[in-house]
């Protein structure tokens, strides 16, 4: 029997990049995913095909904003329908103002950033326990290395994960008798529909002037990580920040280009 | 899930505590295990009974001292291949006060606890020609935070961390993956060693959740070896059940009515 055979993973903003990549690995293992998008991003006909092509069961794919919190009702209430419990969250989807310049930087800007980034994975925990009776045992959210180091137009975006790590730990100290896992998942430089629209074309053009496409991570290796921390493997580990870059942050920096320069 | 039957996997000093758990880890999925020890206080029947318990065929325990290259050598000769390498072992003086603090046992600390796992995976690829796919470093939570007596061995930690980061850095192109675990307390040989017989007791009087059980770090060296991790490179990962973000005054405070209180009231 495969390992989340009969369980069930909520991924918000599952149906695109980093996400689908981590609902295709717990599918992968026979876990039924329900699936969050907004503003019907989603060809669901295309999607189920992905997890049909996985073996994995098929879908649930849900409309909901992880701002809105009649759409988490609604979301919650839709999977008690139709899978009853919830036994990992994967807190993927957010959302946040790019910032330019310093002109940019606005209180309300701030405000709403935080709102849709650090938030929605509180709130859903909350909504398993009041809608499901339990929380989940496993809860992963997806941040970046942005907090620790500038990142183009990401200003807010690094405020919120910085917030969200932060309030994931304190996640773990409060719910370490509840047998409940939180921990956080950092990844850089993966190449997403995200990526894209957060940085631009011109910025990946750029890096790849510098760097080969193998060091971009892929979302496939984010999702595995994600799945691995909600296999049982991993069930000592709670409150933590993991890096998932194969190493490229560490490295990152001019004395790794001085160490490439014959090449460039 | 993963299936290691084939593959050879190498823990250094694997005969106990926690190297121990993860080569059971290892075992469970049908590797194939080589142990290595210094000291010989191990019972080679008591290991080989523990694997046989587990329906594992029985480690090859070799004696090596991890700090010289011509055991290093010796322990590859005996090998038909090499996946993963777990450079567990470390030695060190417990440092009680400054004076106690010597050039020579930071030196011996260095030579047994940080550079065995650079002379281990360079030792692999001599023999081989290949590196192994997986190298973990067993570090602990003293690399960062104050533990009690811990300064030479913290320092030996701190410095295996930063030859993970380089040697993955290194090897990437290899397709190698090369990681630290960082655990924090729990009861072994090793930790009444270090901190002294009184110290276990203490600690679960007045504090909880501070004990990670042996297993538990296993299941994660495993974890990071079975291909699920292969986006993790370069990093330290802790695996101590959240005890660190537990472990102070704060959470004590937090906890006052539930824990037995040290020392008088104020």
């Amino acid at each position: 029997m495969r390992l989340y055979e009969g369980r069930t993973v909520l991924v918000t903003g599952g149906t695109k990049g980093i996400g689908l990549a981590t609902a295709l690995a717990f599918g992968r293992h026979g876990g039924r995913a329900v699936l969050t998008h907004k503003w019907g991003s989603a060809d669901e006909d295309q999607l189920r095909e992905q997890f049909r092509r996985a073996e994995a069961p098929e879908p649930l794919i849900v409309e909901a904003d992880i701002r809105s919190n009649d759409d988490t009702a609604r979301l919650f209430a839709a999977i008690r329908e139709h899978c009853g419990t919830l036994d990992a969250l994967i807190s993927n989807a957010s959302a946040a103002v790019t910032v330019q310049s310093l002109d940019d930087l606005t209180e309300r800007g701030f405000v709403e950033s935080m709102r849709a980034t650090v938030w929605p994975t509180v709130a859903y925990l909350l909504a398993a326990k009041r809608e499901l009776g339990a929380y989940p045992r496993y809860v992963v959210a997806m941040s970046s290395d942005g907090p620790d180091r500038f990142t183009p137009a990401y200003d807010f975006v690094a405020s919120g994960k910085a917030a969200l790590e932060a309030l994931s730990r304190y996640l773990a100290y409060r719910l370490r008798d509840d047998g409940v896992r939180v921990n956080v998942l950092r990844s850089r430089g993966v190449k997403t529909d995200a990526f894209t629209d957060t940085f631009g074309a011109e910025f990946y053009g750029f890096l790849r002037s510098l760097v080969g496409d193998a060091w971009f991570v892929t979302p496939e290796e984010v999702g595995n990580a994600a799945f691995a921390l909600c296999s049982g493997m991993f069930d000592a580990m709670t409150g933590q920040v993991v890096m998932v870059d194969r190493g490229n942050t560490f490295a990152d920096g001019i004395s790794f280009l001085y160490a490439q320069r014959a090449g460039l | 899930m993963v299936d290691y039957q084939g593959r050879t996997v190498l823990v250094t000093g694997g005969t106990r505590g926690i190297g121990l758990a993860i080569a059971l880890a290892f075992a469970k999925r049908r590797a194939q295990l080589v142990l290595t020890q210094k000291w010989g206080s191990a019972d080679p029947v008591a290991i080989a009974a523990a694997f046989t318990a587990l329906g594992a065929p029985a480690p090859r325990i070799i004696d090596a001292d991890a700090a010289r290259d011509d055991d290093t050598a010796a322990v590859m000769d005996r090998l038909e291949r090499c996946d993963v390498v777990i450079s567990n072992v470390a030695f060190a003086p417990t440092v009680t006060d400054l004076d106690a603090f010597t050039r020579r046992g930071l030196a011996t600390a260095l030579d047994y606890s940080a550079f065995p796992i650079i002379a281990y995976t360079r030792a692999a690829h001599a023999k081989f020609g290949v590196y192994p796919r997986y190298v973990l470093g067993v570090s602990s939570a003293g690399a960062e935070t104050y533990h009690y007596n811990y300064d030479v061995v913290a320092a030996a930690k701190a410095s295996l961390e930063v030859l993970c980061k380089y040697l993955n850095h290194r090897l990437r192109s290899h397709g190698t993956r090369v990681n630290a675990l960082r655990t924090r307390f729990t009861s072994t040989e090793s930790l009444h060693d270090t901190m002294g017989r009184e110290f276990e007791p203490f600690v679960k009087r007045h504090t909880r959740g501070l004990f990670t059980e042996p297993e538990e770090i296993g299941e994660a060296a495993f974890g990071l070896c079975s291909g699920l991790m292969d986006g993790i490179g370069g990093q330290v990962i802790t695996v101590d059940r959240g005890a660190a973000i537990g472990d102070g005054l704060s959470a004590l405070f937090d906890q006052r009515e539930h824990l037995t209180p040290i020392g008088g009231k104020p």
